[in-house]
C-alpha cells in the first residue's frame, strides 16, 4: 500500500545525551568527570576508571583540547558580528586620528577615511585596521626604511602605524579621493586607458626598482583623482601583513593573483607583470555600457564606441604579460610598458605569439571562414600529429609532445572554433582523433593522475559534441551518455581528495543530469544535479565552479518545475528558489572574471524565473525576468558579434517571451517576436545542419507562432507553421530514436494541428492527426 | 500543519496577500532575533539586521516543509539557517570584490572574528557535522549557542533539558570542536 510520501519529523524533540556506540558513551562520561576534577588528580581517576588504552587516549586528548580551549566558541556568531561590525567604531579615536566612516573591507582589515583631530587644517587620511597581530607593527618599523623608499607621484604614501588602546595594528596612508581605475576608464578612449595604464606601469617600476612587489595589484586599488592622476594603494602591506599570518593566498584577491601565487610558490616581479597584464586586460575590453546600447545601433554613438574584443598586437601583449609561466611573461614592467608605447606609436612589438595552436586558433578567429578554415585546421593538426609521432622517436619526449598536442587540440582549438557556425561536426572530429592518442597514452600511464584526469576531462567533450543537450551537438545520446560515464569512472579511480577530480566528477554527474532531463527521466536527472551540487560544494571555491554550481542550480529548478510530477513530494522545493540561488551565485563572481558567460548564465535563470512564473500566471513578473534575459543576451550578442551561441540565445529568449505573451493574450507581441526570432534561428540551422539544436529551435519557434495565429483564428497561416514543425520534428526522432523528449514536442505538434484542423472543419485530418498522436503517446509511455 | 506552513503553502500555489502574512508572520521573529543580537548598544543603525534578516528570510522560504511547531523550534530553525548563511558565505567569500553591500561587510567582519579566535567556519561545520554523528545532541547545543545565539537556559528550555545538562555536553562539544580544528 502506498501512503504517500511523509515529512520528516524535526530532530531536535527527540535528542538524548547518549549515543549508541557504547565507546563513546564511555568517553562521554569519563570526560566530563574527568574535566570537573583538578587537573592533576585526572590521571589517578582515569587509571582507576578507564582500563582500555584508545578510550583512554581518546579522553586525554579531549581533556587536553579542553585546558587550551580558552574562549573558543563563548561568543555567538551574533556577539562576533555585532563586536566587528565597522560602523561601530566610527568616532572612535586612533592615535592623533579620529575615524570617520569606513571606506571598505577586505582580507587585511577595515579601511577608514579619518581626519587629524589636532590639526588645525582638515588633514585627511586613510586608516586601515589590520588583522595579523602586534608583530605586524614590529615588521612594519623594521620595512619602514624601505617603504619610505617608495615616493613616488603615483604611490599613496605610508604615513605611519601604530597600535590602538585595544591593542589592534593600524597603518596610516595618504587617503586618495578618487574612482578605482576600471570605473574610471568608462569615457576614456583606448589611447587614454594606454596612457593612464603607463602611469600605473610607472609606479609598479619604481618600487621593483627598490625591490618591493606589490604582490596585491587589482583594480581597487588603483585609484585614479578626479584631475586624472593615479594613485597606487597599499604598496608594501600584501607583504608585511603575508609574514605574519599563515599564507600569503589568504590575504590576496584571487580573481587579480597570478598562477605562481594561487599555488603559494614564491611571489617574485613576474607576479605583478601578471596582475598588471589582468588589468590591462579588463582595462581593454570595458565598453561604454551607456553609450554602447544596442537599440541605438545606428546612431553615430554607437559606431563610436571601442571594439570589445581584443585583437592583434594589444592581444599579444596581454597574452604575453598573462603567460602561465614567469619565465615566459614580460620580464619586466619596463619591458611590458615599453610595448604598450610601441603599439601607440605604431611600432612593431617585441612579444611575439609562440604556439602554433595560438596562432591557428588566432587564424580562425581573424579569418571567418567558418567551415573550411576548421577543416584546414583539422589538416593541419594530423599532419602534426603524424610529424611528432615519427620525428619524436626517444620514447618520454613523444609522450610528452603527443599528450600536449593532444591537450592543444582538445582545450584550446576545440574551444577556439566552438563558436563558429557549422562546426559540430568538425568538433567531433577533432576530439575523436585527439581522444585517440590520449586514450592510447593514458593506458600506457595509468597511475598518472594528471593524464588520467586530462582524458576524463576529453570524454566529457567528445559527449558534449556527441550529445550535450541545450549546446551544438550531434543529437547522440547514446554516445554522449556512454563518454560521461567512462569520464566519471576515470576520475573516480583517481584519489578522492583531488580537487580536479572533483571538478570533472561533478561535471560528469551533471552532464549525465542535462542529457536525463532531455529523457524527461526527471528524478534521475534531479539525483544527478544534486551529487553534482554536494561534491562541488565540498571543495575549494573556483570562479570556475561557481559557474558550474550556478548551473546546477538552474537544472536542479528545472527538475523541480518541468519535473514537478515525477519528482517524490518530499524531495520537492520551490523551482524558483533554485533559480534565484544561481543568480546569487552568479552575482558574486567578478565582472572581470567573464562578462560574458556571467550575463549569459544569468539570463539563462532569467529566463527559467519568467517562464516559472508565466506557468504561476503572475504575468507581470514573468515578463520582468523575461524582459531581463532578452536584454543580458542583446548584450551579449553585441559583446561577441561572431558567437553563433550568442545569437542563438537571444533569438530563443524572444521564443521564450513569445511563449509568456501567447499565456497572457499579447498575441501582436508573440507574431512580432517570433518573426524577428526565425529569421536568426533559420540562419544558424541552415549554417549548421548537423547541429539537432538548431533544428529543435526552430521547430518550437514556429510553434509559438502558430499558436499565435490561432488566437488570430489566421487558420491557413497557421496551419503552414504547424506543417513545418511537423516536418523539423519528424527529422529529428529518425534521427535520434532514443530521445523521449521528441515524441512528446511531437504530441504536442500534434495537437496543435489538431486544433488548427477542428476549428477549419476538416474533420477526416482531425481523426487521422489523432490516430497518429496516439501512436506517439505510446511510443512516450513506453 | 502550522499556520506558516500553510501560508507557505497558499503562497506558492499562488494565493494574493500570503506572502504579505507569511512574510508578517515570519519576519518579525527573525528581526527580533537579529535586533536583539545587534541592536543593543545602538540606535539608529538597522540597515545590517535588515539585511541578515532577509538572508534569513528568503532560506526560511526554502525551507517550507519544516513544521515550526513553536516558538523555541522556531529559533532553533533559525540557528540552523544561520549556520548554512555562514558556511555558504565563507565558501564564496574568497570571490568577493570590494566589500559592496551591507551583509558581506556583516559578516566578513564575523568571519574575520571567528579567524582571530583560530577557527575557520567551513571547519567548523565540518566538525560540528562529525560531532553529530555521534552526539547529536551536543551538536544541537552547539547550534542553539553559537549560530543561534541563545544563552544556557533558553538553550536548556528549547531542547526540553536542564540547564546543568546543557553546561556538562557544551563542555564536551566544546573540547571536541577545539580538537577538531587544531592542526
Amino acid at each position: 500500500m502506498d501512503d504517500g510520501p511523509r515529512v520528516a519529523a524535526p530532530r531536535t524533540h527527540s535528542l538524548n545525551a547518549m549515543t549508541a556506540d557504547p565507546f563513546w558513551n564511555n568517553v562521554r562520561s569519563l570526560f566530563q568527570t574527568a574535566a570537573e576534577l583538578p587537573r592533576d588528580r585526572r590521571a589517578e581517576f582515569l587509571d582507576r576508571e578507564c582500563r582500555d588504552a584508545a578510550m583512554r587516549a581518546e579522553v586525554e586528548s579531549l581533556l587536553e583540547a579542553h585546558d587550551n580551549a580558552g574562549t573558543f566558541l563563548e561568543k555567538s556568531i551574533w556577539d562576533l558580528i555585532d563586536a566587528n561590525d565597522p560602523h561601530r567604531l566610527a568616532g572612535t579615536a586612533i592615535g592623533p586620528y579620529r575615524l570617520v566612516r569606513p571606506l571598505g573591507h577586505g582580507g587585511m582589515g577595515t579601511v577608514f577615511l579619518a581626519v587629524r583631530a589636532d590639526a588645525d587644517f582638515d588633514q585627511r587620511v586613510a586608516i586601515k585596521l589590520v588583522r595579523g597581530g602586534t608583530e605586524l607593527i614590529a615588521r612594519f618599523r623594521q620595512e619602514r626604511q624601505i617603504l619610505a623608499a617608495l615616493e613616488h607621484p603615483n604611490i599613496a604614501r605610508l604615513i605611519d602605524g601604530g597600535t590602538t588602546a585595544d591593542g589592534l595594528p593600524y597603518l596610516v596612508m595618504e587617503y586618495v579621493d578618487g574612482s578605482p581605475i576600471d570605473e574610471y576608464v568608462r569615457e576614456l578612449s583606448l589611447e587614454e586607458r594606454l596612457r593612464l595604464f603607463l602611469q600605473l606601469c610607472d609606479a609598479v617600476q619604481h618600487a621593483h626598482r627598490s625591490l618591493v612587489i606589490h604582490r596585491d595589484l587589482k583594480p581597487g586599488n588603483v585609484l585614479v583623482t578626479r584631475g586624472g592622476t593615479l594613485k597606487l594603494l597599499d604598496f608594501g602591506i600584501a607583504k608585511l601583513t603575508s609574514q605574519v599570518s599563515e599564507t600569503s593566498t589568504r590575504l590576496m584577491t584571487p580573481e587579480y593573483a597570478s598562477p605562481e601565487q594561487l599555488a603559494g610558490l614564491p611571489v617574485t616581479t613576474a607576479s605583478d607583470v601578471y596582475s598588471l597584464g589582468l588589468i590591462l586586460r579588463e582595462l581593454l575590453v570595458y565598453d561604454k555600457l551607456s553609450a554602447c546600447r544596442p537599440g541605438l545601433s545606428l546612431s553615430p554613438t554607437w559606431r563610436a564606441c571601442p571594439t570589445p574584443k581584443l585583437r592583434g598586437d594589444l592581444e599579444t601583449i596581454v597574452s604575453t604579460a598573462l603567460a602561465h609561466e614567469p619565465a615566459r611573461r614580460y620580464a619586466s614592467v619596463e619591458k611590458f610598458a615599453d610595448d604598450i608605447r610601441n603599439y601607440l606609436a605604431g611600432r612593431p612589438i617585441a612579444a611575439r605569439p609562440a604556439t602554433f595552436v595560438y596562432r591557428s586558433s588566432k587564424f580562425v578567429r581573424r579569418n571567418k571562414l567558418g567551415v573550411a578554415a576548421v577543416i584546414a585546421i583539422i589538416a593541419i593538426t594530423t599532419i602534426a600529429f603524424i610529424a611528432t609521432l615519427q620525428q619524436k622517436r626517444v620514447a618520454e619526449r613523444r609522450f610528452d609532445e603527443v599528450r600536449s598536442l593532444a591537450h592543444s587540440v582538445v582545450f584550446e582549438l576545440h574551444d577556439a572554433i566552438a563558436t563558429l557556425p557549422g562546426s559540430t561536426a568538425a568538433r567531433a572530429l577533432l576530439v575523436k582523433r585527439a581522444l585517440v592518442y590520449l586514450d592510447h597514452l593514458a593506458e600506457e600511464a595509468s597511475d598518472n593522475t594528471p593524464l588520467q584526469l586530462e582524458l576524463a576531462r576529453a570524454y566529457l567533450k567528445i559527449g558534449d559534441v556527441q550529445g550535450l543537450p541545450y549546446s551544438a551537438n550531434l543529437g547522440d545520446s547514446t554516445g554522449a551518455m556512454r563518454s560521461y560515464r567512462k569520464a566519471l569512472s576515470i576520475a573516480q579511480g583517481v584519489p578522492a581528495d583531488d580537487g580536479d577530480a572533483s571538478l570533472i566528477l561533478a561535471d560528469a554527474h551533471d552532464h549525465i543530469g542535462f542529457v536525463e532531463e532531455r529523457a524527461l527521466h526527471w528524478p534521475v536527472a534531479l539525483r544527478e544535479h544534486q551529487a553534482a551540487l554536494a561534491i562541488r560544494s565540498k571543495i575549494a571555491h573556483s570562479i570556475e565552479g561557481d559557474f558550474a554550481q550556478a548551473r546546477t542550480l538552474v537544472s536542479i529548478g528545472d527538475c523541480m518545475y518541468v519535473g514537478e510530477n515525477q519528482i517524490p513530494a518530499v524531495q520537492l522545493t520551490p523551482a524558483h528558489g533554485w533559480y534565484e540561488r544561481s543568480l546569487q551565485v552568479l552575482a558574486h563572481i567578478p565582472p572581470s572574471a567573464d562578462r560574458l558567460r556571467v550575463l549569459h548564465d544569468s539570463s539563462r535563470a532569467n529566463q527559467r524565473l519568467g517562464s516559472f512564473w508565466t506557468y504561476r500566471h503572475d504575468l507581470k513578473r514573468a515578463l520582468q525576468y523575461h524582459d531581463a534575459a532578452l536584454t543580458g543576451l542583446e548584450e551579449c550578442m553585441r559583446l561577441a558579434p561572431d558567437d553563433a551561441t550568442a545569437r542563438r540565445n537571444y533569438a530563443d529568449q524572444l521564443v521564450m517571451k513569445a511563449t509568456a505573451q501567447n499565456t497572457y493574450g499579447d498575441i501582436d507581441g508573440v507574431i512580432e517576436g517570433t518573426q524577428r526570432a526565425l529569421p536568426i534561428l533559420d540562419a544558424l540551422a541552415a549554417a549548421d545542419p548537423k547541429n539537432s539544436e538548431a533544428q529543435h529551435d526552430l521547430a518550437f519557434a514556429h510553434e509559438q507562432l502558430a499558436l499565435g495565429l490561432i488566437r488570430k483564428e489566421r487558420w491557413s497561416d497557421a496551419r503552414a507553421q504547424a506543417e513545418q514543425v511537423l516536418a523539423i520534428r519528424q527529422k529529428l526522432i529518425a534521427a535520434d530514436p532514443n530521445n523521449r523528449e521528441d515524441r512528446r514536442d511531437m504530441m504536442r505538434t500534434y495537437g496543435v494541428l489538431i486544433a488548427i484542423e477542428k476549428a477549419a472543419g476538416n474533420e477526416s485530418a482531425v481523426a487521422e492527426l489523432e490516430a497518429k498522436s496516439k501512436t506517439i503517446s505510446r511510443e512516450v509511455a513506453r | 500543519m502550522s499556520e506558516v506552513t500553510q501560508l507557505l503553502r497558499d503562497w506558492s500555489e499562488g494565493r494574493e496577500g500570503a506572502r504579505n502574512e507569511l512574510l508578517d508572520l515570519v519576519y518579525e521573529p527573525l528581526r527580533l532575533i537579529a535586533e536583539r543580537h545587534l541592536h543593543r548598544e545602538r540606535q539608529g543603525h538597522t540597515l545590517q539586521p535588515t539585511a541578515l534578516v532577509h538572508e534569513l528570510y528568503l532560506r526560511f522560504v526554502d525551507q517550507r516543509r519544516v513544521d515550526w511547531r513553536d516558538r523555541t523550534h522556531f529559533f532553533a530553525v533559525a540557528a540552523q539557517v544561520m549556520r548554512r548563511i555562514l558556511v555558504d558565505y565563507a565558501r564564496r567569500r574568497n570571490s568577493e570584490k570590494r566589500g559592496g553591500s551591507m551583509l558581506p561587510i556583516t559578516l566578513t567582519a564575523a568571519l574575520d572574528a571567528a579567524a582571530e579566535e583560530n577557527f575557520d567556519v567551513v571547519a567548523l561545520d565540518l566538525a560540528l557535522e562529525n560531532l553529530a554523528a555521534i552526539f547529536p545532541q551536543q551538536a544541537k547545543i552547539v547550534e542553539l549557542r553559537f549560530y543561534g545565539g541563545l544563552t544556557l537556559d533558553e538553550t536548556a528550555e528549547a531542547l526540553g533539558i536542564s540547564a546543568a545538562t546543557v553546561s556538562r555536553e557544551w563542555t564536551m562539544a566544546r573540547a571536541w570542536l577545539r580538537r577538531a580544528l587544531t592542526p
